[in-house]
């Protein structure tokens, strides 16, 4: 009986400590929604699709050029890098700065291995888009099943 | 100057706003204004909006920035770090601005607004204020 009071305070400080963690999760999704075009610490935000044939890459990427990028494919690991300067344009006087200065290198390892000689970049609008095929050997395989 | 010059009504911590029903999220765009003699200069970060979903409004000295993201698609990510939204961002304009003038390009996912002041208005200040 003793016992079991006295786990009371134990149990919801736990169910506190699960709240808070909720908390922290909401607010990181929260900033996320409002800022599309942000960047993490280590990079742009991205999202990734799974079509079957590769992986289309997508991340939203405000006033870089292709100059300004770099895009790597090693087996199965795919590198984005790049920067933006947003330098303030000579002869005016600032009254709000809110778009940031970026340089970042970001990774993305995969289960298997890619076939960049396929792989295809289009850069649009400020929204980067890959797609990146598996390599053949990785690609589900259709069986054909013979009937005698 | 710039603390004389612009009414600072919002501080960054309320970027995201929600309209009504629409079923997309609404953000506030993320902007530099600066100015010089001549001008005031606006950039915005819009990226993945497609010229023809951008619309820029002039009415009653209020300047709004509406971007619609357009299609959506139709599978979701198999893993999502942004979402797809839309951006309104409204500045009310002073007097001293060029209404006729104000120029928009629209590149590399940034929106770059050129709003020429009004000649002959000397050393006249300029509030913008963003909401």
């Amino acid at each position: 009986m003793w016992n079991r009071r006295f786990d009371f305070p134990v149990m919801f400080s736990e169910l506190d400590r699960v709240r808070t963690q909720m908390d922290t999760l909401f607010r990181e999704l929260e900033s996320s929604a409002s800022n599309p075009g942000g960047r993490l610490a280590s990079g742009p935000r991205v999202n990734l699709y799974d079509t079957g044939e590769g992986y289309t890459l997508r991340a939203a990427l405000p006033g870089l050029t292709e100059d300004d990028l770099k895009l790597t494919i090693n087996q199965q690991t795919l590198t984005l890098s790049g920067q933006r300067a947003t330098n303030v344009p000579e002869g005016y006087s600032v009254h709000r700065r809110e778009r940031g200065t970026t340089e970042f290198s970001r990774s993305f390892t995969f289960p298997e291995r890619l076939d960049p000689d396929n792989a295809r970049a289009e850069f649009k609008n400020g929204l980067l888009t890959v797609f990146v095929p598996r390599s053949p050997e990785s690609r589900p395989r259709q069986i054909a099943i013979s009937v005698s | 100057m710039a603390e004389n010059t612009l009414q600072k009504t919002n501080e960054g911590k309320d970027l995201e706003v929600t309209r009504g029903s629409a079923s997309r999220r609404v953000v506030k765009p993320r902007v530099d204004i600066y100015e010089n003699d001549a001008e005031l200069l606006l950039l915005a970060d819009i990226p993945g909006i497609r010229p023809e979903n951008m619309d820029i409004r002039l009415e009653n000295n209020e300047l709004t920035l509406e971007a619609r993201w357009g299609q959506t698609e139709a599978r979701e990510p198999t893993h999502r770090e942004f979402l797809e939204v839309d951006y309104l961002r409204s500045f009310r304009l002073s007097q001293g601005i060029d209404q006729d003038n104000i120029q928009a390009e629209l590149k590399n996912g940034v929106l770059t607004l050129h709003l020429p002041k009004l000649a002959n208005q000397g050393a006249r200040q300029i509030p913008i204020s963003a909401s």
